[in-house]
């Protein structure tokens, strides 16, 4: 379980240095509600995680199964959702892509 | 790569590790403080229940039913006094004859070494009387001649009963003041519980069995019961993990009890015998009365066993809780809907005694349970059962994750339709698979999935 929160940790860190990466290289300007959905969806990404890890501990892989789909499907809806508004708010900015 | 590019990049790999280490630190830190990796350290308890549900229990003044109209009731009438009314409900079953033909047929859950687990599981209790009023002769009593009895106030005495309980095996403990209503008018054979100054200890005799009055603080202490061989009820398997915790409760009475008569006290150890369990375990704080009419713990749910211990030592009485039950349990009626004996009610809000079992001035403002139904099914299943216990949505291993939803529920009622949604879709309180308790029997580990 150590192991699931530290690799949980890694991972939200990078994603969001590979987010940075790729605003930079677009030119894209984040401001700040594109940083709240980031946050918001960061956060969702590591509940469905720790969701799915602490089912499985616990002996429950049904839970961990329709948790992990359930919620991770929300998770995905929500990822399309921000990646579409970073892209628009985007154009409509006017940087270059 | 350039300096430019790297900029680009947002961060160097240097930054980027350090920045990784930190995060991945707090996140071990925050784990190494989750109740999530304590999910089989043992007993769980209040004292280390998640922070969620803790911040939101609330303490209450008033004894949460209406016990105006509550009189003491005739032991001999309950399901377990067996009285006459009921054998004949019983009549054409026959709990030993089920569990001979299901051991034959070797039926998961209920073969030949399932019932020996079930079974020799209550060793504990049956082949030693833990309960017994009398000394067990294992303190060291002796010793108060120069000694003379432990001297603290109500308050330490609150606190050093609590860790000697805990240490001794309990998930939880409370403290109240001694209610005789909570005491059975008398026994199984009709001899009267008495109150009395006439006697300096706890004393049988022929006419009435008699307790001091000096004896007013009651220890109420929880065993646990294993989550994971319950998945197995009904079954032989599955009760196992009640019997054990009989045993446990016997042993953990009796160990109590000692410790008290070593620093000076007097003790009168009880299970299911003497006084009832759940309102005096409400009356310590430890809990709220569900729908299943057994006590619900914020943190163990309903997998538990109380048991009691009277004393004189003077101990400060722990606050009433609530944290939601009452309304959740409106709700759900999950533990109704799995009753294989449709001895639970569905009634949205209270219910009238359903049998002669049931104390009928317990009030309007509780569900009854048909307990005479839920006993009929034993005989018919081969063993005790269990279900309720088991779906009920608020016995959960401990973890964030139940912690977030019993926190939530003790707030507000709000979601608690969207939560028992949930905790079917997720398979909470689903019996185990057939596989699993043949597997059982086959693998060393300890493990069990369902």
């Amino acid at each position: 379980m150590v192991l699931m929160y530290f690799l949980l940790g890694a991972v939200a860190f990078w994603a969001v240095q590979a987010l940075l990466g790729w605003a930079k290289r677009e030119g894209v300007a984040l401001v700040w509600y594109h940083w709240l959905g980031v946050a918001v969806v960061a956060l969702w990404a590591l509940f469905v995680a720790a969701w799915i890890g602490t089912s499985v501990a616990e002996g429950y892989p049904q839970a961990a199964t329709a948790g992990g789909l359930i919620f991770g499907g929300i998770g995905v809806v929500l990822f399309i959702l921000l990646r579409l508004l970073i892209v628009k708010t985007a154009r409509r900015t006017g940087a270059s892509a | 790569m350039t300096e430019q590019e790297k900029k680009a990049q947002g961060v160097n790999r240097r930054d980027f590790l350090k920045g990784a280490g930190l995060l991945a630190g707090a996140a071990g830190v925050l784990a190494a403080s989750s109740p999530a990796l304590a999910v089989s350290d043992g007993p769980n308890s209040l004292f280390n229940a998640g922070p969620l549900t803790k911040f939101t229990i609330k303490q209450i003044d008033e004894f949460p039913h209406d016990i105006s109209r509550l009189k003491r009731f005739p032991q001999k009438k309950s399901t377990f006094g067996r009285p006459p009314e009921l054998m004949e409900f019983l009549a054409g079953t026959s709990q030993k004859e089920v569990a001979l033909e299901k051991q034959m047929a070797k039926e998961p859950g209920f073969t030949q070494l399932d019932y020996a687990l079930y079974d020799c599981g209550w060793t504990g209790t049956r082949a030693f009387n833990f309960y017994s009023w009398e000394p067990l002769g294992v303190a060291k009593t002796g010793w108060l001649e120069k000694l003379g009895p432990w001297k603290g106030t109500p308050e330490e005495a609150n606190i050093v009963v609590k860790k000697a309980a805990r240490v001794f095996g309990a998930a939880d403990v409370g403290v109240c003041k001694v209610n005789e209503l909570w005491f059975y008018e008398s026994d199984r054979k009709g001899i009267p519980y008495v109150f009395t100054d006439e006697v300096d200890t706890p004393t049988h005799t022929d006419e009435a069995h008699l307790i001091p009055k000096s004896m007013q603080s009651m220890i109420v202490c929880l065993v646990p019961i294993d989550l994971q061989l319950m998945q197995f009820c009904p079954g032989a398997l599955g009760e196992g993990a009640i019997s054990i915790a009989y045993s446990r409760m016997a042993e953990l009475a009796g160990t109590m009890a000692e410790f008290l008569r070593q620093i000076g006290y007097k003790a009168l150890p009880m299970g299911n015998d003497t006084s009832l369990s759940v309102p005096a375990a409400i009356d310590a704080g430890l809990g709220e009365q569900g729908r299943h009419g057994l006590l619900v713990n914020p943190v163990l749910g309903s997998a538990l066993r109380p048991i009691k211990i009277l004393t004189d030592l003077p101990i400060a009485p722990d606050k009433r809780i609530s944290f939601g039950v009452r309304e959740f349990c409106k709700t759900c009626k999950k533990c109704a809907r799995e009753c294989p004996a449709g001895a639970i009610p569905f009634d949205d809000d209270y219910n009238e005694p359903q049998c002669p079992s049931n104390n009928p001035g317990g009030g309007g403002d509780r569900w009854y349970v048909h307990v005479w139904k839920c006993y009929k099914f034993w005989q018919e299943v081969g063993t005790g059962c269990g279900i309720c216990l088991r779906v009920c949505p608020f016995s959960k291993p401990k973890s964030w994750l139940h912690d977030v939803v019993k926190g939530v529920a003790a707030t507000t009622p709000a979601f608690n339709s969207f939560f028992i949604s949930l905790d079917d879709i997720m398979g909470y309180g689903t019996w185990g698979n057939p596989d699993e308790a043949v597997r059982f029997w086959k693998t060393a580990e300890w493990d069990i999935k369902g």
